[in-house]
């Protein structure tokens, strides 16, 4: 069931992710930090970061999509909902444990309960409460419904998470990206901005195949049910 | 020399969840091949 396209963007990720690597441990030069365990973990950084934006993005999806749900009450939008907050989770773990392992050898500590981790973890607590719902629940309308009233009010820890750093004083460091607080070095720079664009062609992947795939588990479920009533 | 340690198994993770995620897409991918070859059988049957 994999088709040309498929085949073309699995090479053009494989190829994007063995350069991503080259430009993170090769290119890009290390920061300046007062000890080598903090200059080392900081290569964690170029996939902690894309893995959280990405996560990011695939919950602001799975909202749209609950969103054109309850309008529209077409159940391609809720299964791209499914989809995306099946990535979104996967990311968001990835976010969980990655960060931990830089935090140890440069806090000293694995975890804190500061606002950022807090509200990470809580964010990914409530799309894996989407997907147990869905899971747990009869397939009908009423499990759509709840599950795009979770996919739209869970959204809302995502700007809590993102702004966390500022709001409230937290252990986690500020904003390189997207503030005016701090900027990467230009070989740096790149090599986020790749790593970064290589994560969001791993979504777009990963969202078409599983899409795809509920699309046509929708389809034959169906067929069974049909056959069952003959 | 631990940072490195610590680098490799974040590294290591990252790829064990990505390798995961498509795994089971491929898993679900398969299953659902069996349910539709169980379906054409069906059908056939019925036929």
């Amino acid at each position: 069931m994999r088709s040309k396209t498929d085949k073309i963007l699995l090479i053009v990720l494989l190829v994007s992710f063995l350069t991503s690597l080259y430009l993170i441990f090769a290119w890009a030069p290390q920061i300046k930090a007062s000890n080598t365990a903090e200059q080392i973990a900081q290569k964690i950084f170029y996939y902690h970061v894309p893995s959280a934006w990405l996560g990011f993005l695939a919950f602001f999806i799975v909202f749209l999509a609950s969103v054109a749900y309850l309008w529209k009450r077409d159940r391609r939008y809720e299964l791209i909902s499914v989809a995306s907050a099946e990535i979104g989770v996967l990311f968001i773990t990835l976010v969980l444990v990655t960060g931990p392992i830089w935090a140890k050898p440069v806090w000293g500590i694995w975890w804190t309960w500061d606002a950022r981790l807090t509200s990470s973890l809580i964010l990914w607590l409530i799309y894996v409460a989407f997907l147990m719902l869905r899971r747990y629940l009869p397939d009908g309308s009423k499990r759509a419904n709840l599950s795009a009233v979770v996919g739209i009010i869970g959204f809302v820890d995502v700007p809590i998470v993102y702004y966390s750093i500022r709001w409230w004083e937290t252990q986690h460091p500020k904003a390189v990206m997207a503030s005016g607080e701090g900027s990467l070095d230009g070989d740096m720079f790149i090599a986020f901005m790749f790593a970064l664009a290589t994560f969001t062609l791993l979504y777009a992947y990963l969202l078409k195949k599983r899409y795809q795939l509920l699309v046509l588990e929708d389809a034959v479920n169906k067929q069974f049910k049909e056959m069952e009533i003959l | 020399m631990d940072a490195y340690i610590y680098l490799f198994l974040a590294y290591s993770i990252i790829w064990l969840g990505i390798f995961g995620f498509m795994w089971y897409v491929n898993k679900k991918t398969d299953r659902l091949e069996q349910d539709m070859t169980l379906l054409k059988e069906m059908i056939e049957a019925k036929k």
